[in-house]
């Protein structure tokens, strides 16, 4: 059974709430529900309107985006991971689908406390801020290199 | 209604009154019999009149009577029966035992009079209040807009209640009194016509007086009347409009208002008050007055010699029996005064101009004629009542199977027209016929059956939702229910004789024929069928999962629900699904459930609680004495520490304070001073109510989804132990309240849901609790079991203005009842606006298919949309606009119609 202060130790250990007191993300875990997943249920669909984000407490997901050829899975998530930000960040739909690989168990944090806390907390919307901005180079680099695949 | 309480009472109760005169002038020999003989008694054996020597004899029992001259008698006197001797001890029980059965016989007489008048009164205040609501139900539709509901009310239950106990006494009592009062009068004449002029001239006083002074006493009994019906009126708006008074914060505005309106009655009813004992006192005064002046004149009279004394005490004698009737005589007029103030009040609010002919609500019980040939409406007009044009002159013709739309924006005309269609309207211009026939010439027994209508804000008074749904079923008793008995004739006789209607509440009403039904087995398929074309049928299905068990079902249900249990769980198990659910097991502890839950282990029932003890002291109780309080109010200590770290620093107006559960954000300040307290010394030593407050919190704690590791084995274990302790030394009062969980058994006063999953929803899981949902209705469905559980959830009772449904149900029980009763012309005006466009879309198509399928040429709909994208599926679609159809768009066959893009 998963604890809150495990939860906390766990949070920890993601860069973006690294800099942030024990304290609020104590808060931040016990405002959030632990789901458990069966093997093949579906975190995250995607184009589905999000709420909330994920942090992985135990377990495997893939990430897979739908193709003609059916769907690809672009990559692989274990614990400690966190996704789903994006969508309730921008208020824009999933962009890809998350699903359990075995069973698994992930800390849904709701949209609200998660602004809440970036309220409280610039450092955390520094944090964001540098990990979107890390998340838009690379794509912009497999974007040239896949210009330059293609010519 | 007469304008006269008397005339009224003289209509309707003639003959019962003259009877009873009959009766009280029957009674009146008896009655001065049984004065004179303690005389007789006093006089004869006692002392001894007539019996001068031991061996005397009185004659007894002696029955002649002797013919006057002028009938040709001439003084003779026929015997026909010449008595018998009796000696002087003999007469005495003789005389007493004629006394016994002359006071006997009073008595029988007094409790006739009594029993009649109070009856005869009863029945007329029955048929008065009957009569009220009776013209009540065929006021014209507008007369409605001016009427406070709770007014209505007291006028009916209150004001017309003091009539019926006046009725009885309304001839007997002032003829009985007045005889009374005249054979006084003529007595004192005999004596002394001087002095019976001045006891006349008092008595004139009295009588020309006394009325004067109280016509003030009317004024301001009416002025009670009508301020205290007001007062009704305005506390049933508050309760009506409670939710307005507290949004605007206008509850000390009506607070002042209330006070303001108690003012007036105050003044009122004190200035009555003077003015009734004022007159009390003029009229004791005068009363006793009177005895001073007979002493007076009288006694001149007596000293001057012209009357002897014997006639002036036998005057004063008499003059004693005058003021009794004569106070009562006075009382009896206030009385009627008061009445028929009252009742002129009632009958004044109840004659208004034109209300309906009763032919048109007459009972039928034959099934009225279909519409078979067209709907139509010519020059149809409609003005509000300040004569502002609503509809401007608008002709349409609805073939039976029509389906047409009418769209535009509110107020543009369309739900003018649909009201006019429905009679609710009365036009200004124009005529709507109906087969040839003007619709308001039409009986209710045709239009209310042939007709069906929706709307959004259809009142929907208390009553279970299948009374709700059936509610346009009822039109007359179809199927006797009743026995024939002593008591149903005599029901009957009653109901005649108050010229209360004689139909019987407890027969069966229910047209199946027109719900397309054979009878009540099958009306159930019908309600489901209807229930899914509004998309209700899912709420019912859950309503009644969640209900309790009737009572007298719970014998039926039990080995249905048990089975049921047993497919769940194997459904569960099959699905791979048997970590959703946490079985109740009276040994483990439910993790699932908070620690209160599981020391109960069961279902309390508040209503069943018989005594003084309480489900919390008695748990209070079984908490101490099993050691665990210590444990818990750890526990308790432990959480509050936590929330008041996780949450105390939060602003209060933070929407994270709403997740903290548990606690209220507002108990955060008294839990902080509990926690400062408790720390600083021996936990043993925490006073009670700090105790009381943390067991609070331990009681509601739930591990899963509070998370804060505090419920080890060794505590499980423990609960487990006291939840046994609690079973097993439950008090006699709790018995019958408290039900416990057990395997195998049904527990009564769970839910039927409860009873089936007999455990918690584990709700961790992911969709945990939409799969067990889908699982649950798989086994009642394969179980048959839905139908009995849909007839739980129609048992739900909708409370007051049908308040414990959502708008969206209320609006979707409104369009439900107009379909079941499968009207010819089903006119659907904006009833559900709760509904998202997607759901009014659904829900218009799937009635249409429905009014399509009855059949050719199926029912004519006439429906004034919400949302213009579904008028895609009308044949019709007429856009209103300003009062008027602006634009009527055909479409050519229904199937292409329905290809059709929404009209633009």
């Amino acid at each position: 059974m998963s604890l809150l202060s495990n939860e906390v130790e766990l949070l920890r250990r993601v860069p973006l709430f690294a800099g942030i007191e024990p304290g609020k993300l104590k808060l931040l875990a016990y405002t959030s529900d632990v789901v458990t997943y069966e093997p093949g249920q579906v975190l995250v669909r995607k184009d589905d309107i999000g709420d909330a984000a994920y942090v992985i407490i135990e377990g495997d997901a893939d990430v897979s985006v739908p193709a003609d050829t059916g769907d690809i899975t672009v990559a692989e998530l274990h614990d400690g991971d966190f996704f789903g930000e994006i969508a309730i960040l921008c208020d824009t739909p999933r962009t890809a689908t998350v699903t359990a690989k075995g069973e698994l168990t992930a800390l849904r944090i709701r949209k609200e406390p998660f602004f809440q806390l970036m309220k409280q907390f610039p450092e955390m919307a520094v944090e964001m801020t540098r990990l979107l901005a890390e998340r838009l180079t690379r794509t912009t680099a497999d974007l040239i290199e896949a210009q330059r695949q293609s010519a | 209604m007469d304008q006269s309480i008397f005339r009224y009472t003289w209509r309707f109760s003639k003959r019962d009154q003259i009877w009873l005169l009959l009766v009280v002038v029957a009674s009146l020999p008896f009655y001065f019999l049984s004065l004179d003989l303690p005389k007789q008694i006093i006089n004869g054996p006692i002392q001894g009149e007539g019996f001068s020597s031991p061996t005397d004899t009185e004659t007894a029992l002696r029955i002649a009577f002797s013919i006057p001259a002028w009938l040709g008698g001439g003084g003779n006197e026929f015997v026909l029966f010449d008595g018998i001797e009796l000696e002087r001890v003999a007469m005495l029980f003789y005389l007493c035992t004629l006394f016994l059965s002359f006071v006997l016989i009073n008595g029988a007489f007094k409790l006739y009079i009594s029993v009649f008048k109070g009856r005869l009164g009863e029945r007329m205040l029955r048929r008065m209040r009957y009569q009220l609501v009776d013209t009540l139900l065929r006021f014209p539709l507008p007369q409605f807009r001016r009427m406070r509901s709770s007014e209505v009310a007291t006028m009916v239950k209150d004001e017309v209640e003091p009539l019926g106990g006046f009725i009885g006494d309304a001839y007997v009592q002032p003829a009985f009194l007045l005889s009374q009062a005249v054979t006084a009068m003529v007595f004192i004449m005999l004596q002394s016509v001087t002095l019976g002029l001045v006891a006349g001239a008092i008595v004139a006083v009295q009588v020309i007086l006394i009325p004067r002074l109280r016509r003030r006493l009317l004024i301001l009994g009416r002025q009670r009347q009508l301020t205290a019906r007001a007062l009704a009126g305005r506390v049933g708006e508050i309760v009506e409009g409670i939710i307005g008074v507290r949004v605007n914060d206008a509850t000390n505005w009506e607070r002042a208002e209330i006070a303001n309106r108690l003012g007036k009655i105050f003044f009122i009813r004190f200035d009555i008050y003077q003015w009734k004992f004022l007159v009390k006192f003029i009229n004791n005064l005068l009363a006793q007055v009177t005895p001073f002046i007979f002493y007076l004149i009288g006694g001149y009279f007596a000293i001057t010699g012209r009357l002897d004394i014997g006639q002036l005490v036998a005057v004063i004698a008499a003059y004693k029996e005058l003021p009794s009737p004569l106070k009562d005589l006075i009382d009896w007029d206030q009385q009627r005064l008061d009445v028929q103030v009252k009742y002129t009040q009632v009958v004044e609010q109840f004659t208004i101009g034109k209300v309906l002919d009763p032919e048109l609500q007459k009972l039928d019980t034959n099934t009225p004629p279909r519409i078979d040939r067209e709907v139509s409406a010519s020059g149809l007009a409609i003005r509000d009542d300040s004569g502002a044009t609503l509809l401007e002159p608008t002709s349409l013709k609805l073939a039976p199977g029509d389906a047409v739309a009418a769209v535009g924006p509110v107020g543009a005309g369309g739900e003018y027209l649909a009201e006019a269609l429905a009679k609710l309207s009365v036009p200004d211009s124009g005529r709507i016929l109906i087969d040839g026939s003007a619709i308001e010439g039409l009986p209710d027994s045709f239009t209310g059956r042939r007709i069906g209508y929706a709307e959004a804000n259809t009142y929907l008074p208390q009553s279970s939702l299948m009374n709700a749904l059936i509610y346009g079923l009822r039109h007359a008793p179809l199927r006797s229910q009743t026995e024939e008995s002593r008591e149903t004739r005599q029901w009957l006789t009653e109901a005649r004789a108050s010229g209360n209607t004689e139909t019987n509440i407890d027969d069966d009403w229910i047209d199946y024929a027109a719900a397309g039904a054979e009878g009540p087995e099958d009306l159930l398929v019908r309600l489901r069928e209807v229930l899914v074309l509004v998309d209700l049928e899912n709420d019912v299905y859950r309503l009644g999962l969640r209900s309790k068990m009737p009572e007298e079902a719970l014998g039926e249900m039990e080995s249905r629900v048990l089975a049921a249990r047993d497919a769940f769980r194997e459904r569960l198990v099959k699905n791979r699904g048997e970590q959703y659910v946490e079985m109740f097991d009276p040994e483990r502890y439910v993790v699932n459930a908070s620690v209160k839950e599981n020391l109960i282990f069961g279902v309390s029932d508040p209503d069943a609680i018989d005594g003084e003890n309480t489900e919390d002291q008695y748990l209070a109780k079984v908490v101490t004495d099993t050691g665990l309080e210590e444990k818990l109010v750890n526990m308790g200590l432990n959480v509050a520490e936590t929330l008041i770290d996780l949450f105390g620093d939060l602003a209060p107006d933070n929407p994270l304070l709403e997740r903290m559960d548990l606690m209220s954000p507002d108990e955060i300040d008294d839990y902080r001073a509990i926690v400062r307290r408790a720390s600083a010394g021996e936990l043993s030593e925490v006073e009670e109510s700090d105790r009381r407050a943390l067991l609070r919190l331990a009681y509601g704690y739930i591990e899963p989804r509070h998370r804060h590791g505090m419920l080890d084995d060794e505590l499980q274990a423990a609960i487990v132990a006291a939840r046994q302790a609690f079973r097993d030394n439950l008090p006699d009062d709790l018995s019958g309240a408290i039900v416990f969980y057990q395997p195998g058994s049904l527990n009564s006063a769970a839910s039927v849901q409860d009873n089936v999953l007999f455990g918690r929803i584990v709700d961790t899981y992911a969709e945990a609790v939409e799969r067990v949902n889908a699982l649950l209705r798989e086994t009642m469905d394969s179980l048959g079991l839905t139908d009995a559980i849909i007839e739980l959830g129609l048992s739900f009772d909708v409370g007051s203005g049908a308040k414990r449904l959502s708008l969206a149900q209320q609006q979707k029980v409104s369009l439900a009842r107009a379909l079941i009763k499968r009207p010819d012309l089903l006119v659907v005006n904006r009833a559900l606006t709760a509904l998202d466009a997607n759901a009014q879309d659904a829900t218009v198509t799937r009635v249409l298919d429905f009014a399509r399928g009855l059949g050719d040429p199926g029912m004519t709909v006439f429906w004034v949309l919400g949302h213009p994208g579904s008028g895609q599926w009308f044949d019709r679609v007429l856009t209103f606009e300003n009062g008027r159809i602006a634009k009527s768009e055909e479409r050519s066959g229904t199937e292409e119609g329905r290809a059709l893009e929404p009209a633009k």
